[in-house]
Formats: C-alpha cells, structure tokens, sequence
C-alpha cells in the first residue's frame, strides 16, 4: 500500500511538473500588432491578404463591437487584412434602413449561419463550417496572415465622375501550380454610411457603418477563371464595367477584388482599391 | 483419421463458439426526432428563417455488445440537416462513437471513445446529451486500475469530439490527459464495513495541451488542473466538498487574461423517512476549462459545473431556466422535504408532500486590475493579457444572476384524484444569462396547478394550469420603448397556459395543450402556442407525433442550455432498446 501511495504521489507530481506552464508577465508578446508577414519581406515576396468579413445586422446589439474589432484587427496588421461588412440575416434591417444585399442573402444562406455577429476569415472552412464567433478572429487571423501567398493580385481602377461608369481590371498570377478550378469576385464596397444601429446603450441614428458590402461586379460567386490545373506563373487578365449606383458615395466606395477556389469558396488571395 | 481429426476440432470449435455466442449479449437504442417546418408568420416565421430547410432530422443509433469480460459498442448518428435550433455544424451522417473496453475487476483498459467524470467534474468530465446536440467525449484511452478494495485508480488521455472534425494529429485542438484515485474507506477497512461512519476522499489532476499560434499572447500550452474532494457520513448525515484549482487559462471566452481558476462545491443532508433536507454552497471562479483557448460558447468543454437550482419541468417556469456561469458564481441552494404523514388533520387520508425549495446565485467580487487612468473593463473578466481582477474567496458579488423560490405540494385527493401545486418566485438576469445586454431582469410569479384523475383502472385524464406575471408587461411598458430592442421583448409578458392530457393503460396518450404570450408588451408577439400530441408505447419503443408551434426558449440539461427558436410545424419522435 506504502509502494502504491508512493506511487499515485510520484504521478502527480510528475504530472504536474511538466503539465503546467504558468505564464509570468508580460502576457501580450512583444512586437504583436505587425503580423506575420508585415516586415522583414524581400520588396518583390507577395504577402498573403487576409479577408475578414463581418456579417453584421443593424438590428444586432453586439454588432458594433464586433465590428470594432474588425477595425482593430486591420488597423494592427497594416492594411494586409481586408474587411468587408455584409448586412444579413434577421436583424439587418431597420426599416426603412436598409443595408442588405442579394448577395449577402445567398452567402448568408451558402454558409448556414443563424446569428449576429458571425465572420468567416478567408471563407475557409475549420471544423465542418465557416463561421468564426468574433472572438476567434484575432486568432484565425493571426494565423491565416502567416500562410504562403499562393496567387498575386493588382487591380486598375478608372471611374468617371460625369456618368459614374467604373471599369475594373484585375491581374491574378498564380505563384504554384493549382489543381482545382478558381474564381475571380469583383465586390464594391462603400465605406461610412451612416444610418441606424441598434447599440447596448440603445438606438443611434447617426451611427458611422464601415466598409459595407453593396454589390459585386460579376455575380455572388464571380467568374470562374480556369477549367484545367493551373500552372506556375499563369496569369488571368479580366475586366468589367459598371454603372456606378446613384446610392453610392463614389468618394467613399472601394473595389474588392479576391481569388477563390471555387468549390471549397476558400479565399487564396484579396486586394483592396479606392476607385476616387 | 485425419479427417475425422478435422471434423471433430470444426465440431469443437463452433460448439466453443456457439457457448460464446450464447453468453454475448448485445443491447442498444435508436431514436430518430424529425420535424417538418411550416411558414407561420404570425409567430414570425417567414420562408427567410426556415431558408428552404423544410425538415429537420436528427437521429441515432448504438449497440454495445458484451462477452465475458469484453465489451463493445458503436454509436451512429445522423443529422439531416439538424433540427432547428441545434448547431449547423453537426449536419453530417457518420460513426460518432466507438469503443472497445476489457475489464477483469482488476484492472480495466478501454480504447476508442471515452465518457468518463472525476468526482463532480470541476475539472474533467465527458458526456453526451442527446437534447443539446452535445458530446465532448474522448478518442484515446482510458485505464482502470483497482488494486485493492475501496480504491481505483483512473487515466485517461486523447482529443475530444468537435462535431464531425477530424482527430488527425495536425488537428488544431487539443490533447487532453488526466488521472484520478479515489478510495474508499468503508471498503478497504473491514472493521468500518458496516460503519455508520462513512467516508471516501478522492483526488484529481487534469492537463491540456495545445499548441500556442497566437501571435499576440503568450498561451500557455500546457494547462493543468487538480482537484481534491472529500465525503462523510455518520447515519442520516451526509457531508461532501470538493475544491478545484486551475492554472492560468487565457482564452477567447475569458477575454484572454491570465486570472487562476477555483471551484468549490459544499454540501450537507440530512434525510429520514418523510422528511429531507440539503444544503449546498458553490463558488466557481474563471473555471471554462476548454480543450481549445479558441473555444466559445460549450464548445471542447473538458469540465463540467453543476448547477444547483431547482429543475422545473413545467412549461412555464422552464421559460427562464438558469445557465451556468463559468467565469463566475457564488450560489447556495437549500431544499427541503417533508411529509405529513397520512391519516392526520393536515395530511388527510393520503399524506401530503411539502418541498420547499430556494436557490439564488451571484456573481463573485472582482477587484479589477487598472492602469492608472484606466475605466472599468467591459468585459466580466476584465481587461486581456492582464491577471484581469482579483477577487477575495468568500465576499459575494453585488450583481445577482438569479434566484428561485418555490413550494411544491403533491396531495392524493381521493383515490381518484391527485393534486400537485406550486409556486415560484423569479430573479433572472437576463442580460447575464442570455446573454442580451440591456436586457431588464425579469421578476417573474409562476403558479401551476396539476391534477389528475384516474376515470377507470386503465384510463386517465390530467389538467394542467399555469401562469406567469411578469414585472415586464403590456400594461407598464409602451410599445414604442421596444423598438430596437425586440430580441429582448420576446418572450417577456404575462403568459397563460393549459394542457389536457387523456392516457389510456401505459400504451396511448393524447393531449391538447396552449401557452398564451397574452401580456407581450409587444402586440405582434401577443401568440398562442398551441401543440396537440399522440403517442404511443409498446414495450420499450416509444412513438409521438406532435404538431402545433414551439416558443422560442431554452433547454437546459445540467445548466448547460441551448437556444431554441421559435418553429412551427409537425414532429415525430421514436425511440426504442432492445
């Protein structure tokens, strides 16, 4: 019995040495906020953009915060993290105020989601779904931010103030060879509206709504850009134009431009242009 | 010769078999719950909520085989897509669970999944809830050793489930390991065998391990738990405490800060023929033990904290059922029983039984950690990659989470006749509980009447009555004061029900039952919430088909809840074993 206690109290103890990591200060490592890639990269290496999208609701009480820290993820990691704001699902809309989007409906409806806030981070899929609780962006992104760039994308925007026609033109080089088929999507996006939001502190009708999806260029899913593999150093040219929406602040609207793999919808690379 | 040789070791060998096969015994259950969904606007159910999804499937299956000293078993499941209300991530067909475990009295070893607990499991426990679309359990290991009699000592390792994703080792989740002994006093002493004095002391101690990529915390990657626990018993008496401690545990639902975690569960009974009592204390500090730092909600959950409120079973007070806070609780429960006995003035010809019941739950003090210049942190655990707050062991926080009382009588009128009331005072801090900020808390009175009625040997009727008034209602709150705000007026309101439930034998029953949401300060969520049932049992298979709408609410098993929204529509549910 003496050998058995001897035993039992050796395993514990043993456990407990090397089964425990008690963190000292300082918590927050240092140098956080640059990302992964954000220096040190050669000036010709492609880093890797990450797209955040929130899907938010007007109606959603813990939408602003979440959206915050949307802001906050892309302010800390310099830009590399796109963020785009689609209005979905049973509280986004106000009415009148509306922000929602066919689109959004149908990405809303693709990914099953059932509540606000929910984002997904790249649209890639963990765990047999896409969506992220806001919590975990900082993470996934941290994470997504340190994969390879496996496609390299640049975007020429011209837009002509008189008639509001906005033309597009979006390079995509694949850096590897790629098996599946990849799409292109062409979204516009209109930063700062302003309009109603449900807050904890109540109903605020002038609050700031950033980086709102209003459309895509070329349909939900966008164009799909190969049918066979691809190979290293392909390039994809495409092109559209549009009539920019009355609706839209030309001054404050962006195009979004991302390469997906069109059948896991997982987002290989994104870009971000002011098209004024 | 050698044929006959042949023949006869083929003749022995399936007897040999056969006398297997004849002591195997294989047991098992199915259930299968589907429910068709229909557009019912008037309860806010438009063709954009139900997104095409007509019908909801969950379904199971398991059978477990035994020979000798081996036993093994295989659970199915099925989610086509998920019912309404359960998580969308459990839509999938597949095996869920297998097992195969050895076990000689001595020594035990099981390998595939694992549902195990460590005393009450503060720091280790692995289960599935059919009603929750819940199911942490372990893939691994698990080994039982019983060296002497009274003590058993416990190990277990492996990776828990996380709906249907993969347990490769690049997985990102993490591993969890763990070893318990208990020992049981009365058992190893033959002089204290057939003591009144009892006694058993058991101990604990739970790690983790995931790998840190956080680029922004330290995390660390291996988190341990311990855990010690202590029960007695003299007579009618019974005592049992048990204390966890936890290591530092930043994650995504403690905000990322570095604040230890405690438990501890108190408990004292005394029980006697008509009559019972129990006194239970609980504090739970920063105990979300998760095997993924990333984890929200229930998600990888490796502990388990027990509630201790009173569990309502009736519709209307199971409106508001409280959730267990794991960041933090101060909670007490005392619950009596008693009985009048038969034949007095106030127990009347059948004896009546009184319980008495009242718990209420806090949240603990925090002091929390601030830089100079610094405001209050908006999140309960304080302010991340910080130690968060400190908080003194026995004060109790000002901010109350909720709190029931209640008084059950159950009576046998007559022989035919049998009456069970009660009533019950509700807090319920919604804002905390559901997490609904701004939410007022409700003040909620529920009275229930139960009665039933025996018309023959074979046949039966039951009525039930019920009410809820509400500190919330449409004559103190103006509509226009919700706008904005209608996720949190859902439910709140004077509600109203009744149900009508007519059995025959043990085989049919129907019943016709509806809840009124009549003092909704909302006029639109002014509904009626009617079901009508039939069912049917035979043995143990088990057959009901409702139809009508179902409120949007909670269901909670253990203080674990999950949100059920609002549907409409017909369902059906079987279940058998064999």
């Amino acid at each position: 019995m003496k050998k058995l206690s001897f035993i039992i109290a050796m395993a514990f103890l043993m456990m407990g040495v090397v089964a425990c990591d008690i963190i000292e200060e300082p918590y927050k490592k240092e140098n956080n906020g640059g990302g992964g890639n954000s220096g040190g990269e050669t000036p010709d290496q492609v880093v890797k953009h990450v797209l955040l999208e929130d899907y938010t609701g007007v109606r959603c009480v813990n939408c602003p915060a979440a959206g915050q820290l949307a802001l906050e993820i892309q302010e800390r990691y310099d830009h590399k993290v796109v963020v785009l704001s689609v209005h979905a699902g049973d509280l986004a809309t106000f009415p009148p105020f509306n922000l929602k989007t066919p689109e959004g409906d149908e990405w809303w409806n693709f990914f099953s989601f059932q509540q606000n806030p929910i984002g997904t981070i790249n649209r890639k899929m963990v765990n047999g779904g896409y969506a992220f609780d806001s919590p975990s962006w900082e993470e996934a992104v941290a994470e997504a931010i340190q994969e390879e760039a496996t496609v390299d994308m640049s975007a020429e925007v011209t837009y002509n103030d008189a008639n509001r026609e906005l033309k597009v033109d979006v390079a995509s080089k694949f850096l590897a060879e790629m098996p599946d088929t990849y799409s292109l999507t062409v979204c516009i996006m209109e930063d700062s509206i302003v309009g109603t939001q449900v807050t904890p502190e109540g109903n605020i009708s002038d609050y700031v709504h950033r980086h709102v999806f209003r459309t895509t260029m070329n349909g939900a899913w966008g164009e799909e850009l190969n049918q066979a593999a691809v190979a290293p150093e392909e390039e994809f040219a495409k092109s559209y134009t549009a009539t920019l929406n009355e609706a839209y602040n030309a001054d404050q609207c962006y195009i979004i431009a991302y390469v997906a793999n069109a059948g896991t919808k997982e987002v290989l690379q994104v870009i971000e242009k002011k098209i004024k | 010769m050698r044929r006959f040789l042949l023949s006869l070791a083929l003749i022995l060998c399936a007897t040999g078999l056969f006398a297997q096969v004849e002591n195997a015994q294989v047991n098992g259950s199915f259930q299968v719950d589907g429910q068709y969904y229909q557009v019912d606007e008037a309860i806010g159910i438009t063709q954009e909520n139900i997104k095409g999804n007509k019908f909801g499937i969950n379904g199971f299956g398991k059978i477990n085989y035994s020979l000798g000293n081996f036993t093994a078993g295989i659970r199915y499941e099925a989610y086509l897509p998920p019912m309404s209300g359960f998580d969308t991530r459990l839509q999938g067909v597949g095996l869920a669970n297998y097992y195969a475990s050895y076990d000689n009295g001595t020594i035990s070893v099981t390998l595939g999944d694992i549902y195990d607990q460590f005393g009450n499991g503060f720091i280790f426990r692995t289960y599935e809830e059919w009603s929750l679309g819940f199911d942490n359990s372990l893939r691994g290991m698990r080994v039982i050793y019983r060296p002497t009699a009274g003590v058993t000592l416990k190990a277990v390792y492996g990776k828990q489930r996380f709906y249907w994703a993969s347990y490769a080792a690049t997985e990102s989740r993490g591993l969890v390991r763990g070893i318990d002994g208990e020992w049981d006093l009365n058992q190893s002493f033959k002089a204290m065998n057939d003591s009144k004095f009892r006694a058993s002391v058991g101990g604990s101690f739970v790690s983790k391990y995931q790998k840190n990529t956080n680029s922004t915390y330290n995390i660390p990657e291996n988190v341990g738990a311990f855990d010690g626990r202590v029960n007695l018993g003299y007579g009618r008496f019974a005592f049992t405490t048990e204390y966890a401690y936890k290591i530092n545990d930043p994650s995504a639902f403690n905000n990322y800060t570095y604040h230890e975690g405690q438990a501890l569960l108190s408990s004292l009974s005394y029980s006697q023929k008509g009559f019972g009592a129990i006194l239970q204390v609980k504090r739970v500090d920063n105990m979300s033990f998760k095997s993924d730092y990333k984890g929200v909600k229930n998600d990888l959950d490796i502990n388990f904290i027990p509630p201790i409120n009173y569990t309502h079973t009736h519709s209307l007070p199971a409106i508001y059922t409280y959730a267990t806070q794991p960041l933090g609780e101060m909670a007490m429960q005392l619950q009596v029983n008693y009985t009048i006995p038969k034949k007095t003035i106030l127990g009347g010809k059948y004896g009546t039984k009184i319980t008495l019941d009242f718990s209420q739950v806090n949240d603990i003090k925090r002091n929390y950690i601030l830089e100079e210049g610094q405001e209050a942190p908006t999140h309960i655990s304080g302010y991340d990659g910080t130690l968060g707050y400190t908080s003194p062991f026995f004060a109790v926080g000002d901010r109350k989470f909720f709190h029931d009382f209640n008084i059950e009588i159950e009576r046998r009128l007559s022989k035919k006749w049998k009456l069970i009331a009660q009533y019950i005072n509700l807090y319920y801090d919604m804002e905390t509980i559901e997490n609904h900020p701004g939410a007022e808390v409700v003040k909620a009175n529920i009275g229930f009447v139960d009665l039933s009625y025996r018309i023959t040997s074979k046949q039966s009727i039951r009525f039930e009555l019920q009410h809820l008034w509400d500190n919330i209602n449409k004559s103190n709150t103006d509509e226009s004061a919700t706008v904005g705000h209608e996720d949190v007026y859902k439910k709140r309101g004077n509600w109203a029900a009744a149900l009508v439930e007519y059995s025959v034998g043990a085989k049919w029953f129907v019943s016709l039952g509806d809840k009124y949401n009549y003092g909704n300060p909302i006029a639109d969520n002014r509904d009626h919430y009617y079901t009508a049932s039939v069912g049917y049992i035979h043995e143990s298979t088990r057959i009901v088909l409702t139809g009508g709408r179902q409120s949007e609410g909670m269901v909670c098993v253990g203080g674990v809840c999950r949100v059920v929204p609002a549907s409409s529509g017909v369902s059906l549910s079987i279940t058998t074993s064999f």
